[in-house]
C-alpha cells in the first residue's frame, strides 16, 4: 500500500505499507505535519496533491476537537451522518455501543464533557460507514479504560476487513498495542515506517525513552486449546500450584476453564514462544487471521513492569513472589538511561541528551535499559533496572537471564 | 382604534412602510446570504475594494445615494428605459424603485453581521461534512445555515429596522405620493412641517418604542445564542 502527500510547504510524506496493515499508527512531535498530513489524506485540503490506494472509497475523519454541530443534539448529528451512510455502514446502535455512548444519544452537544463529545464524533464517523477512517488525536480526552474498548472495537473492525484505520496519538502504548505498523513523521516527512516493534524500538533510541514499551505478539490460549486444565478447580478462580514440575505448568497459576469466568477476572492467557503469558483483557488486541488458526494477539509491556531473576533454574517455581509472567531470554544490549533531572540541570548537555542517550555519562544515570531477546523467539523485552541491581547481580550482555513482568 | 391615533393617512404610511420593510428585507436576505457566503471564502486582491463598494452606503449621505438613484432610474438611463420597456411605468417615483433603492441602501446592515458570521465559522465543520459526503450546497442550507441563525437574525433585524427608519434616499427617488412612496418617516416630516404636533409626537413615539423593541430583541436573541454556544 503506497501513500504519497504533498502540500507545498507543509508536507512531502512517502508512506509505505504492507497490504495487510489495516490499523496504522502516526506519531511524530506536534507540529510535524501529522494532521495537514490526514487532512490531505481526507481530501479537504484543496492544494495537496495525494496518491491513496482508496482514491474511490469512503474517507472519514474526526478531529482532537470533536467538531458535533452544534445546532443539533446527539442524535441529530448521528442522522446528519446517516444521509449519506454507506450501504454497508453499521447501524446507529452498533457505533454508538462500540463507541460507549448510547446513554448520551439523546444529549444536546453543549451537555457533552470533552471525552464524551469525542466518543459521539467517532460514533458519527462510523455510522457514515467509511471504509478508511482518520483518527486525529480523536481519543485524546477520554480515559484509558474507555480509549482501550473502543481501540478494541476499532481493531476489531479492521480484523474483520470493514475498516482501515489510520491513528494519530502520541500515546506511544496506545499504538504499540494496536498498530499493526507505525509510521513516524517529523518536519513533514516520513521519518520511519514499517512495523510497530521495529519503528517503536527506533523511535525510543531516537527519543531517548527511559522507559520504553515493546510488543509481544502470542496466541491467544483459548478453552479448546488449554492443555493443562487437570488441576483447575471448580471453585476457586485461581488456584496456585507450588509444585509443579511439567513443562506445562510453568506458569504455576491455573486459572478455571471457564470462557465466563476469564472474562469475570478480565483476564486473557497468550503464548508466547511456548509459554503462557497472562494480559489484562483490556491490554490484549486482536491480529488478522485466517479462518480456523488460532487467534493472534499483541500487546504491549512497560520496560519499568519488568525485573530480572538470574536464577533460571526455578523458572516455573518463583513460589514467593505476585509476579505472574515469566519468560527466558538473552541479554543483548545494556546501556544507560537519560537522567532527566540531570540533563535539566546541564544546559551545555540539554541540546542532545534527548536524541543521543547513549551519549549520557552511566555516572548521571540511576538506571539501565536492557533488551532482552526472547528466548525461540525474535520478539524483544526492554527491561528498566537501576545501576545497583546491573552491579549486584552482575549482568552482562549475552547472560541468560528470566524476564518477570506482572499482568499488562 | 390605530386610525383615531394615527389617523388614515398615516396608518396607510405606516402600512406602506412595513410592506416596504417586510419586501426589502426579504429580497436582502436572499441576495445577501450567497454574496456573503463568496466574500467569506473569497481571497483576491480586489476583496478589499469590492468590500468598499459594499459598504458605501454605510457612510454615504442618503441624498448623495439618492440622487444617483434617481439618475439611475429617470427614463433617460438604461436602467430606467429598461424598466419601463418592461412594465411600462417610471421606476423612479414608484414603490418598485423605493423597493430597489432600499435594498441598495440597506444591504450593507444585512451583509455585515452575515460576512461576519460566515467568517467566524469553522471550517472543519465543513470538513467534517464533506467527508460525510455533503454537497457543497447541501452543506451551506444543512449546516452554514442553522450555524449562522445569529447573523441571519441581526441581518434581518437591522435591515427590517433601517428600512423602516430611511429618509433621504425614499424623498430623493419617491417623493411623496400617499400610498405609493410616502413611507413612515416622510409622513413625519410633512406633519411636522404642517405644524401637526400631536400627530407628530404620536408618530415619532411609536417609532422610538418600536425601534428600541426590535435593538432590544436583537441584542437579547444575540445574548441568549452566545450563551448557548459557550456553554
Amino acid at each position: 500500500m503506497q501513500i504519497s502527500a504533498l502540500l507545498p510547504n507543509r508536507i512531502n510524506a512517502q508512506i509505505s505499507l504492507q497490504p495487510q496493515s489495516r490499523f496504522i499508527g502516526v506519531t511524530g512531535p506536534s507540529g510535524a505535519g501529522k494532521s495537514s498530513l490526514f487532512r490531505a489524506l481526507a481530501g479537504v485540503e484543496k492544494s495537496a496533491k495525494v496518491q491513496t490506494p482508496w482514491t474511490s472509497q469512503k474517507v472519514g475523519i474526526v478531529f482532537q476537537q470533536p467538531m458535533l454541530f452544534p445546532h443539533t443534539d446527539v442524535r441529530g448529528n448521528l442522522a446528519l451522518a446517516q444521509r449519506h451512510a454507506s450501504p454497508n455502514a453499521m447501524s446507529i446502535d452498533t457505533c454508538l455501543r462500540g463507541c460507549y455512548c448510547e446513554h448520551l444519544i439523546d444529549k444536546p452537544v453543549q451537555a457533552l464533557s470533552g471525552g464524551e463529545a469525542q466518543r459521539v464524533a467517532i460514533a458519527r464517523a462510523l455510522v457514515n460507514g467509511p471504509d478508511v477512517l482518520l483518527l486525529d488525536e480523536s481519543l485524546s480526552a477520554i480515559d484509558i479504560f474507555t480509549r482501550r474498548k473502543i481501540y478494541q472495537f476499532l481493531n476489531n473492525l479492521c480484523v474483520s476487513g470493514k475498516l482501515i484505520c489510520f491513528v494519530i496519538s502520541h500515546d506511544l502504548d496506545d499504538l504499540a498495542l494496536f498498530s499493526d505498523e507505525l509510521v513516524f513523521i517529523d518536519q513533514g516527512r516520513t521519518e520511519l515506517c514499517g512495523k510497530t516493534r521495529d519503528v517503536l524500538t527506533q523511535v525510543f533510541a531516537k527519543e531517548g525513552f527511559a522507559t520504553p514499551s515493546s510488543v509481544l505478539e502470542g496466541l491467544k490460549v483459548t478453552a479448546q486449546s488449554e492443555a493443562f486444565d487437570s488441576y483447575q478447580s471448580q471453585n476457586a478462580v485461581v488456584s496456585y500450584k507450588p509444585d509443579s514440575e511439567t513443562q506445562q505448568d510453568r506458569n504455576v497459576l491455573t486459572i478455571q476453564d471457564n470462557e465466563e469466568c476469564q472474562s469475570e477476572n478480565g483476564i486473557e492467557r497468550v503464548e508466547v514462544a511456548g509459554h503462557e503469558i497472562f494480559v489484562t483483557a483490556e491490554s490484549v488486541s486482536y491480529l488478522p487471521q485466517q479462518c480456523g488458526e488460532q487467534v493472534s494477539v499483541r500487546f504491549a509491556v512497560k520496560a519499568c513492569d519488568v525485573s530480572i531473576d538470574t536464577n533460571t533454574a526455578d523458572f516455573g517455581n518463583a513460589s514467593t513472589i505476585s509476579i505472574l509472567n515469566a519468560l527466558p531470554c538473552v541479554i543483548s544490549r545494556i546501556e544507560p538511561v537519560a537522567n532527566p533531572l540531570s540533563s535539566l540541570n546541564d544546559p551545555e548537555n540539554n541540546a542532545d541528551t534527548k536524541r543521543t542517550p547513549t551519549k549520557l555519562a552511566t555516572a548521571n544515570s540511576a538506571k539501565v535499559l536492557l533488551k532482552l531477546d526472547v528466548l525461540n523467539s525474535n520478539q524483544t523485552l526492554y527491561a528498566s533496572i537501576s545501576c545497583i541491581s546491573l552491579t549486584r547481580l552482575e549482568l552482562a550482555v549475552g547472560m541468560q537471564v528470566i524476564a518477570r513482568f506482572k499482568l499488562p | 382604534m390605530l386610525t383615531e391615533f394615527f389617523g388614515a393617512s398615516t396608518l396607510e404610511a405606516i402600512l406602506l412602510t412595513l410592506k416596504l420593510a417586510f419586501i426589502t428585507s426579504g429580497l436582502l436576505l436572499l441576495f445577501a446570504l450567497p454574496l456573503a457566503w463568496f466574500l467569506a471564502n473569497w481571497q483576491s486582491k480586489a476583496k478589499p475594494l469590492v468590500m468598499s463598494i459594499l459598504a458605501l452606503p454605510l457612510v454615504l449621505p442618503p441624498t448623495v445615494l439618492g440622487f444617483y438613484l434617481l439618475i439611475a432610474f429617470s427614463p433617460q438611463s438604461a436602467l430606467g428605459q429598461g424598466w419601463q420597456s418592461l412594465t411600462g411605468s417610471n421606476l423612479a417615483f414608484s414603490f418598485e424603485g423605493l423597493v430597489l433603492g432600499s435594498v441598495i441602501y440597506s444591504l450593507p446592515f444585512a451583509l455585515q453581521p452575515l460576512y461576519s458570521g460566515f467568517s467566524q465559522l469553522d471550517n472543519r465543520y465543513l470538513d467534517v461534512a464533506k467527508t460525510l459526503g455533503f454537497s457543497a450546497f447541501e452543506a451551506f442550507i444543512k449546516i452554514v445555515l442553522p450555524l449562522s441563525k445569529a447573523p441571519i437574525v441581526v441581518a434581518l433585524g437591522l435591515s427590517f429596522a433601517h428600512t423602516i427608519g430611511e429618509f433621504g434616499v425614499v424623498l430623493m427617488i419617491g417623493g411623496n405620493i400617499p400610498g405609493e412612496t410616502q413611507v413612515l418617516s416622510i409622513a413625519l416630516y410633512e406633519q411636522v412641517e404642517a405644524l401637526e404636533y400631536s400627530s407628530a409626537h404620536n408618530l415619532a413615539l411609536a417609532l422610538l418604542i418600536f425601534s428600541f423593541v426590535m435593538l432590544a430583541a436583537l441584542y437579547r436573541f444575540n445574548g441568549v445564542t452566545r450563551s448557548d454556544e459557550a456553554r
